[in-house]
């Protein structure tokens, strides 16, 4: 609920639909987290998870919706009871949707935790129909997903240095090529690396020459030895963004820019300008 | 820029304007074709063609190239991509990825190399679209369009349900408008809005969960619709039970629904004989009751082709290569990931439609996938008249558009095909006639099933798949004479030389040469404006302020795709009014 303000109200939860006249009357809502939150309060169910145990809870929902025993009092801090609650609640939902978030894949497990949750979607499938659905943040950073899978093959991580693009995520990835120490220069655009990455590639940014282009002054412009803003998408300039549910939106002016204010479209497009001059 | 072009001594097959493998010149003159004589010789930039086959640009009618569910593809599927990697300046300017599911750029570029100009994207999901226009936007030379998926669309149902079949077309138009869409787009009618529930529907009389509308109606219905709006494709329709096991009789049940619908083609672009396409034919024309009964049904699909010329199809040929498998139809998916157990990707879109995405092997060793393979061409071959038949392979679905030569190949050579029987399973001789079938495509036949026929089709053979004065200056050569070859025999060589153009000009423009890509151009989008009575369309208009308000979770006024995102559109206009 804090962390994405608008979905529970507008998309998911008190909103009416065509088969959910009432709202949120019409709907079950089951929250899995190691610690009461906003969301939990509004939630039909609460279900507190013992912390960097949702590997074993779902394992446990999956064992319980195929029928299996578990030979234990509790699994994750769960009672075995609820677990077999909560599984004929899955089994028995119209259109069920798991929402996940970064909470599954900073704790232990990590990936394999999502592995897992796919794994419970498709198990649910076949007995009724269920979806899964990350919760993303940081605006658009879909849109930048799309946009790199469909010029090139792959959502991030591209490595262009032999003519072609390459992915290799733990060797191509911006993280990596930092703390590597491969990198000898670099460009920010529209992301904050230097208040989210680990210290390590945030020390070797310090280093090499980093430009940082962005509406904002971040802690990545502050690092910077040259910083360039640009107008905000979506209100000094027009666009696309894709929603976490990767429909696209057009999003408006609605004031001017301060003048001479490029967009980033415009400064990188004079940038090509120069290195092609080069 | 090439303002003028004379090609010389072309061999031409261009079989709107009856012509068979003349030797001739062509003029291009600001992106048209002219008759050679207006062209000034010391002006022009000359080509000698000595004799090579020449054709109009080709067109694929289905291809799954652009949108959300392809990217779909490309993001779950990194080893696609790694399989095909194209640095720059190797088959043109720009690098890219991607086997099945090329990156946009090297879709264009493979297109293009193989002499294709125009690729309609088979799907789009209306809510998506914008989505659609941005990777066509990006994709380079060709020229596009979108087809709208208006099957298991609720706000058309509701209309149908109420008996409002003159709004539901006012709707469908205004759906065509906001998506900037080209076609009336059918995938599994009522299945994927079960999939909804988890379910599907089984028969043309199964009723859809809730709407209690069945996919006969609904054929029925969405023909009347089509034919009222004059637009100049017919409706495009991917019937339910794709890839079942006797599904061919749902096929041509669903033929028969649309032939109930009582309308006969009213274009008002163009001159389609077709009331209804079956896209992907293949997947549809399977018997038996069970993967071990299963058997190819080509011959009954044929003979109701051969006896109705209103129906049109394009092939859906199995390549039997590795690819990637995708459409609206969700339930198909589901079946097909629980069959493989290969990675799933599921896409529900509110109101509308839904999708899914599956890896998938095709393997010569297989003998239902070995039945697939020749169940395609076998409709290719035992169909008479090919203007009603079109070369695809659905791509991806089937195997990846780059495979096209080699189809065209095997049905130009019986030798070719023996030479692959021999490799495929045995069930090919037991359960498929393929090996019984001498016919061999002609080059006018394969004109007509990559040129004149999908133009005709879709209603644009004023101005593509042909090469008569005044058509856009889209042509294909390659480095074969066929004078001097004979495709039965020769078909290594053929094929070899329908993979890589020796001269592609696209708008006039020489794009190809020897199978490199030199230049690039910006491809045109075509969609479909329909006017309908204005006071019928504001009545509309109100209905769905109230229907966006309650079930869409974005606004009336964000849905429509803006001018912005089509950079050279080609809209068909249509003037509906006095046909309501
Ligand atoms: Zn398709």
């Amino acid at each position: 609920m804090h962390a994405h303000p608008r979905h529970m109200s507008r998309y998911t939860t008190f909103t009416r639909g065509y088969f959910r006249p009432k709202g949120r009357q019409d709907r079950t809502v089951i929250v899995v987290d190691p610690r009461r939150t906003a969301s939990s309060r509004v939630a039909d169910y609460f279900v507190r998870v013992s912390p960097h145990q949702d590997y074993e809870l779902i394992s446990a929902l999956r064992a319980a919706i195929h029928g299996v025993e578990i030979e234990r009092e509790e699994v994750a801090g769960v009672p075995v009871e609820r677990v077999y609650e909560l599984a004929e609640i899955l089994k028995n939902a119209s259109f069920g949707v798991l929402f996940w978030g970064m909470g599954l894949t900073m704790s232990r497990g990590r990936h394999r935790n999502i592995d897992n949750a796919i794994c419970l979607i498709r198990d649910l499938n076949e007995h009724t129909k269920w979806v899964l659905m990350m919760m993303r943040g940081h605006y658009n950073v879909t849109g930048f997903n799309e946009v790199l899978s469909w010029t090139t093959g792959y959502p991030y991580a591209v490595d262009f240095t032999r003519g072609y693009p390459r992915y290799n995520p733990g060797e191509t990835s911006t993280v990596d090529l930092l703390t590597r120490g491969e990198t000898d220069a670099m460009m920010a655009i529209a992301g904050d690396p230097g208040a989210h990455f680990p210290q390590k590639a945030v020390e070797r940014m310090a280093e090499i020459p980093l430009i940082c282009v962005d509406p904002e002054w971040t802690p990545t412009a502050e690092l910077a030895d040259v910083y360039v803003p640009t107008a905000i998408a979506g209100i000094e300039w027009e666009g696309t963004a894709y929603r976490m549910d990767a429909v696209p939106i057009r999003m408006r002016k609605i004031v001017d820019p301060p003048e001479g204010m490029l967009n980033d479209a415009e400064f990188l497009e004079l940038v090509i300008e120069k290195v092609e001059e080069m | 820029m090439t303002k003028e072009l004379l090609i010389k001594n072309a061999c031409v097959y261009d079989p709107l304007n009856g012509i068979e493998g003349e030797v001739m010149d062509l003029g291009v003159k600001d992106g048209k074709i002219v008759d050679p004589s207006e062209i000034d010789e010391s002006k022009a930039k000359v080509i000698d063609a000595e004799g090579r086959l020449t054709m109009a640009g080709a067109i694929d009618i289905h291809a799954h190239v652009a949108g959300p569910k392809v990217n779909i593809g490309r993001i779950f599927r990194p080893e696609d991509s790694r399989r095909l990697q194209v640095a720059l300046k190797k088959l043109g300017p720009r690098s890219g990825t991607g086997f099945s599911v090329p990156s946009t750029t090297l879709t264009g570029y493979m297109y293009a190399q193989m002499g294709y100009t125009t690729v309609m994207e088979a799907a789009t999901p209306p809510l998506m679209t914008r989505h659609t226009h941005e990777e066509i936007r990006d994709t380079p030379i060709l020229d596009q369009g979108a087809y709208t998926l208006m099957a298991n669309n609720w706000i058309l149902y509701e209309y149908i349900k109420e008996g409002e079949l003159e709004k539901a077309a006012a709707f469908a138009a205004w759906l065509l408008r906001a998506t900037r869409g080209y076609v009336i787009k059918m995938v599994n009618p009522g299945g994927t809005e079960a999939w909804g529930w988890g379910e599907n529907v089984h028969s043309l009389d199964d009723p859809v969960p809730y709407f209690e509308l069945t996919p006969a109606e609904i054929y029925r219905n969405y023909a009347q619709i089509n034919e009222l709006l004059g637009l100049p494709h017919s409706i495009h329709i991917h019937p339910n039970l794709l890839g079942e096991p006797g599904n061919y009789e749902i096929t041509l049940g669903s033929w028969d629904a649309v032939r109930d619908a009582g309308v006969d083609p009213d274009p008002q672009l163009g001159d389609r004989e077709q009331i209804v396409h079956n896209t992907h034919v293949q997947f549809h024309a399977y018997g038996g009751d069970s993967w071990a009964t299963f058997e190819s049904r080509a011959e009954d699909i044929a003979k109701y082709l051969n006896r109705h010329p209103e129906v049109t199809v394009d092939l859906g040929v199995v390549t039997l290569d590795e690819t990637t498998t995708m459409t609206a139809d969700g339930p198909l998916e589901w079946e097909l990931h629980e069959l493989t157990g290969f990675k799933w990707a599921n896409c529900d879109v509110e109101v509308e439609t839904g999708s899914g995405v599956v890896p998938f092997i095709y393997s010569p060793k297989n003998p239902v996938h070995s039945v697939q393979w020749a169940i395609g061409l076998e409709i290719a071959l035992l169909t008479e008249n090919p203007w009603q038949i079109v070369i695809s392979t659905d791509h991806p679905n089937g195997g990846p558009f780059h495979r096209y030569p080699r189809i065209m190949t095997w049905l130009m050579s019986e030798p070719y095909r023996q030479e692959w029987i021999e490799r495929v399973h045995d069930w090919v001789g037991q359960r498929a006639i393929l090996p019984t079938i001498d016919r061999e495509y002609t080059w006018t036949d394969l004109a007509i099933t990559t040129r004149a026929a999908p133009a005709k089709m879709l209603g644009l053979s004023d101005r593509i798949g042909h090469l008569g004065e005044g058509a856009y200056a889209h042509i294909a050569i390659y480095d074969i004479k066929p004078d001097e070859v004979d495709p039965s025999r020769d078909y290594a060589e053929v094929e070899r030389a329908l993979e890589q153009a020796w001269l592609v000009v696209k708008d006039g423009q020489i794009v190809v040469q020897e199978g490199v890509v030199v230049h690039e151009v910006t491809g045109r989008t075509y969609w479909v404006d329909v006017k309908v009575p204005e006071d019928l369309m504001e009545e509309v208009q109100r209905d769905l302020e109230t229907k966006f308000r309650r079930y869409y979770s974005v606004n009336l006024g964000n849905y429509q795709v803006q001018p912005e995102y089509l950079p050279r559109e080609e809209r068909i206009e249509i003037d509906a009014r006095d046909r309501f």
